[in-house]
């Protein structure tokens, strides 16, 4: 067995010590949250009472900057209600005709933003959630080999903006971190 | 691509909800909050992985699984607008084991890779066409150490849609509340085949997420985790024992007798005669918690005219064991065809009052009866190393919960079925199952009554 070998062992046998230590049901529970998108860092939202609100987030675990696309903030698309869905109004590109493009969301280490935002009334609640965006092929060598103009008739580049770019990050990006819903009442 | 290759490593279970009306009735948790019958579920599951671990002579088991139930519907309140509402959640139920298993001295039977993993290796390894199953039960195999880590974790979740504009729509979900964690750590000796004794500990936890839906490990809610000592063990190969100890009083307590294994001390027995386990238990199941379907002897506390609440204090809460004998018998033909059947009936010598109607419940004799037939299409050539194996079975459950979770119908009993396709390999393994109201199921919980569930477990072992 060489060094090669050994050192691939080596997050399955850490996942396997991990396991016995912390408990099998921690892990398995990590394992099903990561599959569903799990709500997992929490954000703060300052309302600075100009039609703008600042987002900020606390630093996120595991957070891969090689898969790393960008962020997005959501809001919840109806006052007033815990249980709405959510519409994005931040990312680094223009997603919808209500999306601030935000630059800054393009970089991972980027924790705060300032996003236009006017509630319907005064005293409405609402519901904020910042993602992070990974791209569907994690390793830049993936993505320079299989996104390709024959492959998926586009071609892969990392520069930003770009309108190739763009189309990839349409078409071949998803939420992989997202915060909790913090309510904001306004 | 993580999250496929995580998807390929837990294969989840969607369950389609088939009501027959649509219930005005909400969630409300009874075994989930249960930590006695929960503990008892991660045990169960326990001696599952050591009964296949032991069968097949391995050094690691690792298994997972994910099963996700739908539409438990949840009156809570919308924190928007402070309205009562109620809100269809999903139930997530994730299982993982990990067991080291190290011969220290002697060995394993075959040291040949396959010949080990495979099914009954452990038995009489040099003779698999024998029909005699007896033979070297007093000559000493091996002394092998073991450290099994187990776990279950139950919890609701709820999902939210997010339309990323052009990007497209996605889904993302958030804990909510109370998550319950069950985790056995235990250290096994087994000196092989006259003893082996498994001992350690059950971790019961409860953590309750923040308002915006994440949670973390270590927030435990207060008074948690708790702990609970656990023993198990076997003599000659066929007297169970197994104990459950918390705040130094049993808790559980099982006594079974593999009877062919006890007969073959004696004689030899032939492969084909069906193995046969009885086994006496004794659970405190019936505690006066908020979250049974029933209270204990009175639905008033002792001495007073005041109702039993949730606010009550524990010296007022009334206890009652529930004891149980039940029959399993277990026929494997030539690795061929199986057949299985289990009855076990009840006896609580407290009186219950059934919370629903107040009035006085009466245990029906029977908790449970079960059975099922299957067939490995592979084991027809002897020489075939993989397995494909298709099961069937029905089943029937009794328990005070059902008439609270059923959608359709009434009474406390459900009877059920299930079916399961099985493809084994020495080394790895995938199971696909489908069950409906079946018995095994609503044991672990009984609020996934009247649930169609669809589950795929994977498995590795060396």
């Amino acid at each position: 067995m060489n060094a090669k070998s050994l050192s691939k062992l080596c997050a399955p046998c850490l996942a396997i010590l991990l396991a016995a230590a912390t408990g099998c049901s921690y892990v398995v529970d990590a394992v099903e949250a990561q599959i569903m998108n799990r709500a997992s860092f929490s954000i703060t939202v300052t309302d600075n009472h100009n039609g703008t609100v600042t987002v900020d987030w606390e630093d996120i675990d595991d957070l891969d900057s090689g898969a790393f696309a960008g962020y997005e903030i959501y809001v919840t698309d109806t006052p007033n209600d815990e249980f709405a869905g959510y519409r994005v109004i931040a990312a680094e590109y223009s997603l919808s005709s209500s999306t601030d493009v935000d630059s800054g969301l393009h970089y991972d280490t980027t924790r705060s933003a300032t996003v236009n935002f006017t509630p319907n009334s005064a005293g409405d609640v609402y519901y904020f959630r910042v993602a992070a965006i990974y791209w569907d092929e994690e390793k830049e060598s993936d993505r320079e080999k299989n996104w390709t103009f024959d492959k998926v008739g586009h071609t892969w580049t990392s520069s930003y903006p770009d309108s190739e770019n763009r189309w990839f990050y349409e078409n071949k990006s998803g939420i992989d971190k997202v915060s909790g819903g913090l309510r904001v009442q306004f | 691509m993580r999250k496929l290759l995580f998807a390929a490593a837990f294969v989840s279970s969607a369950v389609l909800s088939v009501p027959a009306y649509v219930s005005a009735a909400s969630y409300e948790a009874s075994s989930l909050f249960n930590s006695v019958g929960r503990s008892e579920t991660v045990q169960d599951l326990f001696f599952e992985r050591w009964e296949t671990i032991l069968d097949r002579q391995l050094y690691i088991d690792l298994y997972g699984k994910i099963n996700w139930v739908n539409d438990f519907k949840v009156h809570t309140i919308n924190q928007g607008n402070g309205q009562p509402q109620t809100i269809p959640m999903t139930l997530v139920r994730t299982y993982g084991s990990l067991t080291i298993d190290i011969p220290v001295l002697g060995g394993y039977d075959n040291t040949e890779l396959t010949k080990r993993l495979n099914k009954g290796s452990s038995g009489n390894a040099d003779d698999q066409e024998s029909d005699s199953s007896g033979g070297g039960l007093w000559k000493p195999k091996n002394l092998q150490v073991a450290f099994t880590a187990t776990g279950f974790h139950y919890g609701l979740t709820r999902k939210a849609a997010v339309d990323r504009g052009s990007a497209g729509d996605e889904s993302v979900t958030d804990y909510r509340f109370t998550q319950f964690f069950d985790d056995i750590f235990s250290l096994s000796v087994l000196y092989m085949p006259y003893v082996y004794v498994h001992g350690g500990v059950i971790m019961n936890n409860q953590i309750e997420p923040k308002a915006d839906g994440t949670m973390s490990y270590a927030d435990s809610k207060n008074g948690y985790p708790e702990f609970r000592w656990f023993f198990a063990s076997n003599l000659l190969s066929f007297l169970n024992t197994n104990a459950t100890i918390t705040k130094g009083k049993v808790e559980k307590m099982a006594v079974g007798t593999e009877v062919v294994k006890f007969v073959e001390m004696f004689t030899k027995v032939p492969k084909v005669v069906p193995r046969v386990t009885i086994t006496g238990k004794q659970l405190a199941l019936y505690n006066d918690e908020t979250y049974d379907s029933v209270w204990v002897k009175s639905a008033f506390i002792h001495g007073t005219a005041s109702a039993k609440n949730r606010e009550m204090v524990d010296g007022d809460r009334q206890h009652a064991k529930l004891y149980t004998a039940s029959i399993l018998v277990s026929e494997d033909f030539k690795n061929i065809f199986f057949a299985d059947f289990f009855a076990e009936y009840q006896y609580c010598p407290a009186t219950l009052i059934e919370k629903r109607t107040d009035q006085k419940l009466d245990l029906a004799p029977l908790r449970e009866m079960r059975g099922s037939v299957g067939c490995n299409f592979f084991g027809f050539n002897p020489a075939n190393i993989y397995a494909l194996t298709l099961t069937v079975g029905m089943g029937q459950y009794w328990d005070p919960a059902i008439a609270l979770h059923r959608t359709s119908g009434t009474g406390h009993s459900l009877t059920g079925y299930f079916s399961s396709l099985k493809f084994e390999h020495p080394l790895f393994g995938v199971e696909l199952d489908a069950s409906y109201n079946y018995s095994k199921e609503l044991r672990k919980l009984v609020e996934t009554a009247d649930k169609v569930a669809v589950e795929a477990s994977l498995f590795v072992r060396f």
